[in-house]
């Protein structure tokens, strides 16, 4: 009992000794191996911190927005003292102090990691570890939703990261969790308002971790878009490190950049933090587009393995194909008819009861995910279908959905230079043109949709010879179209829209026109990658010259855009009739062929006629555009 | 604001509330819509911007009362979810959103296809109709594999 007393005395004189003798020391000591071994310019340490290198100088900022993130007062733009406040917090005496250890506990992992020190206290951190315990992970997959039908703005796209689960249930990658991080953005934003912020700041990001089937939910069956997964070769270690560091992120503030610093840029930061040598971040300072930024990281050789996940319209244009026309004629009237489910599929071979009664279904979970309501009118209906399924045992036997060939990272790289020569009403001219993202339809198809486009600060530029000048000839601030046609059981819209800034003669006078142009209507496919569509337009024109400074038109066109692996052709007709401001006609006839170099390079021909009230305008154009 | 939407998603884990009815439990209905409209065309017509996220982790608390919360599965809250999905893989006998469940109830790998047959053939007992909830779906699920010699075991 003495001897126990005794023993216990012992040590807690120890532990004071080894204290307050040694651990001031300790911190000392620590800093100043930090500052020999140069820890601070140490790449794991500038990502875990998310320093840059400044443009201007040999310093570095860090990305982070937030004095919450730092220790020390000068850490946003001190690695070093950064560093050296850590080390000291995290071996401090003082339990006050220590208890940073518990908010990063990434940092100071990698700290103990470099430096090795023999006595140190990890503080009890439980809100930290049972956080971590419940993540622990195997590995990680980055995740990257495509772009979907009908939506060409969702090609810009969007990558977020899932923790494979360690456990048993791991095998099944919907128990996994996503890391994301997403602008903060208040509910009922105007969308004027949000488009201006997410474009010039304004927003704050921050990261969320939710199950993986929510995702799934969101993007897969709400949205419609197939998901690329890119299994990384992370090892458990250095998932458990990046999960170390998201929970040093979870209340920090960064400012949101739509095109820069947002959802795909921060996870580079993170696969950074564990693998600073693929130097990730230093490849986009001007644009972080997702799917340059997945290329990115396939290019470093991390994933070992893709796997595509069909979205549910994917699923269901695909087994369509799998429907005879006898099935096809049953499930329009299970869908829009009133007889009894009963009575329709009677004659049916069990193998095709089942295939009606699922597509049936799944054709009303699709119909009810665009139109979300209170209840699905169709509730009922649907119930019967599931329940005479169920007493099927013949399986559909779908057939399995073939992958594309090239995936949504592998089509053509978002920027584009061009160089040309032409002629302008009988003027020669060399043209420039220069575009920093992201796909038209003349473009290379692989890896993007058919029909859908969109392009943003689209700049061309034209130089006469005779007489010698630069001219401006036009600036597309965001152009978008969606040119989809609709099938036998989904029914769409195919829309456009258009922000420019345009040279062009008006009533005889030649004016630099801002103009916005929207239009709607349909298209209909007439083979694979063959389809028209005719699209009803209106038109606004402002410029100090014209009369009342403004002119509103309304016009009609028609579109007809043939895809092949060598060449693209479109060719568009177009009237247009400005009836309010300024008053004048216009009509266009123009014929484009893009033929397909390489997945680089282009050769691009255009022929145009223009009427613009009794004036015509031809024009001839022959382009070389580069794709990097 | 965005302080305390942390702090609460940290202490009560709330990703399901938006789904939860005002009462104690899983409210969601088969065939009921979920998803605010509002959101879908924000999130699709920008890379991924939303404001509803949270670090909620896989088992929740509704805080119905804040006097007693009841804590719900992993299981639960996917059934919560995913409602019309598992209701298909039920009546089908496969996919995803059925494997899904049972990995989720922790169902071994020997016992799945009796699961998975169990919820077939019991499936007008599971899903009596067309307006049920979570709730009930998961007591008449509960119940089936019960009565079941090699499911019973998952369910105490």
């Amino acid at each position: 009992m003495i001897r126990k007393f005794l023993i216990s005395f012992q040590l807690i004189f120890l532990y004071f000794v080894v204290l307050n003798v040694n651990a001031k020391p300790l911190a000392d000591s620590l800093v100043e191996q930090a500052s020999h071994l140069k820890l601070a310019n140490n790449p794991a340490w500038l990502a875990l911190l998310h320093y840059r290198k400044d443009t201007i100088g040999s310093g570095f900022t860090s990305e982070a927005d937030d004095v919450r993130f730092f220790l020390s007062a000068n850490g946003k733009e001190s690695p070093e003292e950064e560093l050296f406040a850590n080390i000291r917090s995290f071996f401090s005496v003082d339990e006050r102090h220590r208890k940073k250890q518990c908010q990063f506990p990434a940092r100071y992992h990698w700290i103990k990691s470099q430096l090795n020190p023999d006595t140190f206290v990890n503080n009890e951190c439980e809100e930290t570890n049972k956080w971590l315990a419940e993540l622990e992970p195997r590995s990680m997959t980055l995740i990257f939703p495509a772009s979907y039908i009908n939506s060409p703005s969702s090609m810009f796209g969007h990558t977020l990261l899932r923790v494979n689960l360690l456990n048993e249930k791991s095998k099944n990658p919907l128990t996994g969790y996503s890391i994301s991080y997403a602008a903060n953005v208040p509910p009922n934003e105007i969308g004027l308002l949000f488009a201006y912020r997410g474009f010039f700041g304004g927003y704050e990001g921050e990261f969320a971790i939710v199950p993986y089937y929510k995702k799934i939910k969101e993007y897969s069956e709400l949205e419609n878009r197939d998901i690329w997964e890119y299994e990384l070769n992370l090892t458990a270690e250095e998932s458990r490190q990046i999960l170390r560091h998201v929970w040093e992120l979870k209340d920090i503030i960064f400012e949101y950049y739509f095109f820069t610093e947002n959802c795909s840029y921060q996870l580079l930061t993170l696969l950074e933090v564990v693998r600073p040598e693929l130097k990730l971040r230093e490849k986009f300072n001007y644009k972080a587009i997702p799917a340059d930024t997945v290329r990115a990281v396939v290019n470093t050789g991390i994933v070992e393995k893709t796997v595509y996940r069909p979205s549910g319209t994917t699923i269901l244009l695909n087994r369509n194909r799998d429907l005879s026309t006898a099935e096809k004629a049953i499930v329009k009237d299970l869908i829009l008819g009133e007889e009894k489910v009963t009575e329709l599929i009677k004659s049916l071979t069990p193998e095709s009861k089942s295939k009606v009664l699922e597509y049936s279904y799944d054709y009303f979970r699709y119909k009810f995910s665009k139109a979300p309501g209170i209840r699905d009118n169709n509730a009922s209906r649907s119930y019967e279908l599931l329940r005479l399924r169920s007493s099927q045992d013949e399986p559909a036997n779908w057939h399995d959905i073939k992958e594309p060939e090239i995936r949504d990272d592998q089509g053509h790289e978002t920027s584009r230079f061009a160089v040309g020569v032409g002629q302008e009403n009988n003027m020669d001219y060399l043209s420039l043109k220069i575009r920093p993202a992201y796909h038209d339809v003349l473009d290379p198809l692989p890896g993007y949709g058919f029909g859908a486009q969109i392009n943003f600060l689209d700049l061309s530029l034209k130089y006469f010879s005779e007489p010698e000048k630069l001219e401006f000839d036009k600036l597309t601030f965001i152009n978008i179209s969606s040119m989809t046609p609709s099938t036998d059981f989904i029914s769409t819209v195919s829309w456009a829209a258009d922000v420019y800034a345009e040279r062009k003669v008006v009533n005889n006078t030649e004016l630099d026109v801002l103009a916005v142009k929207a239009g709607g209507g349909k298209s209909f496919l007439l083979s694979r990658h063959n389809m028209i569509s005719f699209l009803a337009e209106g038109v606004l024109e402002t410029e100090g010259d014209l009369e009342d400074g403004y002119s509103l038109g309304a016009g009609v066109m028609f579109e007809w855009l043939i895809a092949a692996d060598w060449a693209t052709s479109k060719l568009k007709l177009e009237s247009i009739d400005f009836r309010a401001g300024e008053e004048y006609r216009t009509g266009l006839a123009e014929w484009q062929v893009s033929l397909h170099l390489s997945k680089k390079f282009d050769l691009r021909f255009k022929v145009s006629r223009e009427k613009n009230q009794q004036l015509y305008d031809s024009q001839y154009e022959a382009a070389l555009h580069w794709y990097y | 604001m965005k302080k305390s939407i942390i702090a609460i998603a940290m202490a009560a884990s709330i990703p399901m509330l938006a789904q939860a009815n005002p009462g104690c439990g899983l409210g969601a209905q088969v065939f009921e819509g979920k998803n605010d409209p509002g959101s879908h065309i924000m999130a699709a017509t920008t890379n991924g911007l939303s404001g509803n996220q949270t670090f909620g982790m896989s088992t929740g608390t509704l805080g119905c009362d804040t006097s007693k919360k009841i804590t719900f599965s992993a299981a639960d809250l996917y059934l919560n979810e995913n409602m019309e999905k598992v209701a298909r893989g039920m009546a089908t006998g496969e996919g995803e959103a059925i494997n899904t469940l049972a990995d989720l109830m922790g169902i071994q790998a020997e016992d799945k296809a009796t699961f998975i047959t169990a919820t077939k053939v019991n499936f007008g007992k599971i899903f009596k109709g067309d307006s049920v909830s979570a709730d009930d779906v998961l007591a008449s699920l509960k119940s089936i594999m019960q009565k079941d010699s090699s499911l019973a075991k998952y369910v105490s």
